[in-house]
């Protein structure tokens, strides 16, 4: 089955009690990538990656995974593999037995692979889980996900908890398997320095919305950090699409989206590319500015037939 | 889509479910294990002691076996009483234990969201581990009950097979009582996500439960009425008298303090109803309906368990993690 899109969403809410953790939130994200889904804590990442994996329903809208599987469903369940955060699993339970587990409760199992990954990495198998540490924890995790050669994986914080060595352990066995399987991934973190050697493609939520949807090369090639005369701040505001402005006396710094070339500014403008985390902190710092571009950008709700 | 055969098979599901509950299980088995030791040991004394006062082998009809009996009462049984009513709580309490961390340390831990987004599905899942928890905890409860039963002998000599205490030991009212507590305990926790609070509930239940069910007891079969022309109680048939009323010679309904009225002592009662014409009927359950009332409560309460555990299910499934 072709798939194009790995989430696809519409209008999506979900309320808890009385407050939105997610509103109004139209996103299509196409398969075959890494994606950082970041956002400041309560923007909605969890959530949206709870209703992905089908543990929690939607309050209003609705969600597609893997082109036109409603999450939850037993053929979604089947090609999705998600890791909790804090990688929770069964504490009294040796390793060998959460395999089993794993195995016994999925058509799919690839055990030599799971075996293979752990081995790998020195974790017996007949160890606890609760006995590991929190870096062997989250690898077990993520074996079991994997597992399942899922189409689709779900990371949900992965990297919070661990060291910077466990970190990188664990970027390096999701990339690996990415490049093995060419599997889609999504995963949300707060680690903003550590996306660009880990993601090609990017969404930011903030406040329960979308902010930034789109692949990390096209989003770096479209925006340009302005730096040139306050008095002349205003004219160029006016043209291009300011994301963040900065005036200090006689200097100004905007960053501004120019669809992809060079900004058509004076000689007393300097203009430059910045870094993805430059890049995610100055959205982060600017709830109210968007990038919702190209054409697999945000599906606006008109377009979108709700199932 | 035939998404129903997506799913792995149910076998597997249930022996991920044992490998799940396996270190619980096996708990609750130690546990039982040390409890029945406990009764086991405490039982061949009781049995020890009927043996030497003779008051297991003689005849219970008999005055001088009366005697003995209360002999032994009083030499050895002091504590059964108390122990008794210990065994009340003890069958539910394993339910409760058992059913009650059953989903909701599930959610404590946060491990619902690695179990419910495999390939078998909440719902599967769930029920898994209810079928396996109930099946292990109705299978180990019929021994337990047995050995209960054994325990309680000089109980049930003194009080009845249909005594309260007494009935609610044998084996199929003691599966279902703690399969009700298991059932209580299991959804409380899909719906409180609190193992305390989920075990507490459990408990209170399978406290009440017997209480509930002797209160309905009686009208599980229409009573049977007989006419008796003695004030003794018939000691040898094991019978349940649920009342008693009286009869004058010409056959009217009188009251039963009108008739202790009539008489100065017993032994007038008793020439009474013997010899003077007056009757007293004794309502009550015959000796032998005590297995087909074991299998009326076992039936009702057995279902009572699987509709909650039914229950359970439907609330995993409908609700979010």
């Amino acid at each position: 089955m072709a798939t194009d899109t790995v989430i696809d969403c519409g209008g999506i809410g979900k309320r808890y009690r009385r407050s939105w953790a997610l509103r109004d939130c139209h996103l299509a994200v196409p398969a075959g990538h890494v994606v950082a889904l970041v956002g400041p804590n309560g923007a909605g990442k969890t959530t949206l990656l709870s209703l992905a994996a089908g543990l929690t329903l939607p309050s209003e809208g609705a969600m597609t995974v893997l082109g036109d599987q409603l999450p939850g469903s037993p053929r979604a369940l089947d090609r999705i593999g998600f890791v909790a955060q804090n990688a929770a699993l069964y504490p009294g339970l040796p390793v060998r037995d959460l395999l089993a587990i794993g195995r016994h409760l999925n058509r799919r199992w690839d055990d030599a692979r799971a075996r293979d990954h752990l081995d790998g990495l020195g974790i017996p198998l007949e160890r606890k889980y609760g006995r590991l540490s929190g870096g062997q924890q989250a690898q077990v995790s993520l074996a079991l996900a994997l597992a399942k050669r899922p189409e689709l994986l779900l990371l949900d914080e992965p990297l919070a908890a661990l060291d910077p060595l466990a970190r990188h352990d664990f970027m390096s066995a999701l990339l690996t398997a990415v490049a093995e399987d060419g599997l889609s991934v999504v995963f949300s973190s707060h680690a903003v320095n550590e996306l660009e050697q880990s993601c090609d493609y990017l969404v930011v939520l903030a406040g329960g919305r979308v902010q930034v949807s789109g692949e990390v090369d096209d989003l770096l090639a479209d925006h340009r950090m302005l730096t040139g005369p306050t008095a002349e701040a205003d004219a160029v505001a006016e043209r291009l699409p300011v994301v963040r402005d900065r005036r200090a006396g006689a200097q100004s710094h905007l960053l501004v989206r120019t669809g992809g070339v060079d900004a058509p500014v004076s000689g007393g403008w300097r203009q430059q590319r910045i870094g993805l985390e430059e890049l995610v902190l100055a959205y982060l710092r600017e709830p109210a500015a968007s990038a919702l571009p190209g054409p697999r950008g945000a599906v606006r709700p008109n377009q979108k037939v709700l199932s | 889509m035939s998404s129903t055969t997506l799913a792995p098979p149910r076998s597997a599901v249930l022996r991920a479910a044992g490998l799940r509950h396996r270190p619980a299980l096996l708990t609750l088995l130690a546990v039982m294990g040390v409890v029945s030791l406990a009764l086991l040991l405490h039982g061949w004394y009781l049995h020890a002691g009927l043996d030497r006062t003779g008051a297991g082998s003689c005849d219970p009809a008999t005055d001088a076996c009366r005697v003995k009996f209360k002999q032994f009462l009083h030499q050895y049984a002091d504590s059964v009483p108390m122990l008794t009513s210990v065994s009340y709580v003890l069958g539910g309490t394993f339910g409760a234990f058992l059913g009650g961390p059953l989903l909701a340390r599930e959610f404590e831990h946060g491990t619902v969201r690695f179990a419910w987004t495999q390939g078998a599905g909440r719902s599967r899942w769930t029920a898994g581990g209810l079928v396996v928890g109930g099946a292990v905890l109705a299978g180990v409860s019929v021994p337990f009950g047995l050995l209960l039963r054994w325990w309680s002998v000089p109980s049930v000599m003194a009080s009845g097979s249909f005594s309260p205490e007494a009935f609610v030991q044998l084996p199929p009212v003691l599966v279902g009582r703690v399969l009700v507590a298991f059932g209580v305990a299991a959804l409380a926790g899909a719906v409180l996500r609190r193992t305390v609070i989920a075990v507490g509930l459990g408990l209170a239940v399978s406290v009440a439960l017997p209480f509930l069910a002797y209160a309905v007891r009686s009208h599980y079969m229409a009573p049977v009425e007989e006419p008796v022309h003695t004030l003794a109680p018939l000691a040898l048939d094991d019978r349940w008298v649920l009342s008693v009323w009286f009869s004058d010679p010409a056959g009217n309904r009188i009251s039963e303090s009108d008739f202790y009225n009539l008489g100065r002592d017993y032994a007038n009662l008793q020439s009474l109803v013997s010899d003077g014409g007056y009757t007293m009927h004794q309502v009550y359950q015959p000796a032998d309906r005590l297995w087909p009332f074991q299998w009326i409560e076992f039936g009702w309460t057995t279902l009572l368990a699987v509709a909650l555990c039914a229950a359970a299910v439907w609330w995993v499934r409908r609700r979010a993690a």
